[in-house]
């Protein structure tokens, strides 16, 4: 019976969702100032969090890949001077 | 058993050690150098700054919301804001900006003396600019805008005050590298509290034209 009842008023909250006041910011019409700032707004919030975030793991793909190019530099670098014959390497 | 192990080890401590390395590749591999991607404290104020970005972000939405739904702009009876001196206070910092990149070219090249000078003039770029702000600033008091007169006084002064008062940080941090670099804490190869700094500062100066432009032209 319960179960029933609770259904029921879920089943007309979904028919009618002015009454449940489902959105808190859906006070005007489309075409009002109000509802094009709001849209603005939460279209900058949403865009805002991807940007940096975007922003960041570039930033951290040019790292890396300049520590790679480092690192890389290094490692020739090394194995030139590897490649050295010394005089104590020769009596070795 | 044990002779053969004891004959190795003599003769592990007699050849030196750059012996050892064969010269044309049979042998174990060299080390590879274990190059930090990014500092970790470059790591940790890039998160800081993310995290600043979206309060900022917060603050700017809320003003879009404000902004973009009223009619008249300023609101009627209220003063208008001091759009020529901010301006020029703007220049100030976009100045101070400047000073901070040859302070970090100052450090990566070791030379203290002007690293020293060149923090201290952005720190005191960074207090003119406060200064100048907080002089205007009594002034709207005086002329009536306060953060209760309307919802225009109020926007004004939560996202140039916190502007205003991360700028406030900025110098704390600044002044301390700036001490620290006196002391000579900073080499030419380890600076990377001087940059730090600078991360935050370029973030503080390239904020303020985005807010200008908002709270100031818009």
């Amino acid at each position: 019976m319960r179960a029933n009842f609770l259904l029921s008023i879920s089943f007309g909250v979904i028919l009618s969702p002015a009454l449940a006041r489902a959105c808190a910011v859906c006070f005007s019409g489309d075409d009002d100032a109000v509802t094009h700032a709001f849209n603005w707004s939460v279209g900058f919030l949403l865009a805002a969090p991807y940007t940096i975030g975007g922003t960041i793991a570039t930033c951290l793909v040019i790292a890396y890949r300049r520590a790679a190019a480092r690192r890389a530099a290094l490692e020739e670098e090394q194995a030139m001077g590897q490649l050295i014959w010394t005089e104590e390497e020769s009596a070795k | 058993m044990v002779k053969s192990s004891t004959a190795r080890k003599l003769n592990e401590i007699e050849s030196p050690p750059r012996l050892k390395r064969a010269a044309f590749g049979d042998g174990p591999p060299p080390v590879r150098p274990n190059l930090p991607i990014l500092n970790n404290a470059r790591l940790a104020v890039i998160m800081l700054l993310a995290a600043e970005l979206m309060f900022f972000a917060g603050l700017i939405g809320a003003f879009l919301v404000f902004r973009l739904s009223a009619t008249v702009w300023p609101p009627p009876f209220q003063p208008r804001l001091p759009l020529g001196v901010t301006g020029v206070n703007s220049l100030i910092l976009l100045f101070s900006a400047l000073t901070m990149h040859w302070a970090v070219i100052a450090g990566g090249a070791g030379m203290t003396s002007k690293l020293v000078r060149q923090l201290g003039l952005t720190a005191l770029l960074g207090a003119l600019f406060l200064f100048i702000q907080g002089y205007e600033w009594v002034r709207l008091v005086h002329f009536g805008l306060t953060t209760s007169s309307s919802v225009y006084g109020g926007l004004f002064y939560t996202l140039i005050g916190a502007h205003g008062v991360h700028v406030f940080g900025g110098l704390i941090w600044l002044l301390t590298v700036c001490w620290q670099a006196k002391r000579g804490r900073f080499t030419k190869t380890n600076f990377v509290g001087v940059q730090t700094a600078r991360m935050y500062w370029t973030f503080v100066v390239a904020l303020w034209p985005v807010l200008y432009g908002l709270v100031y032209l818009y």
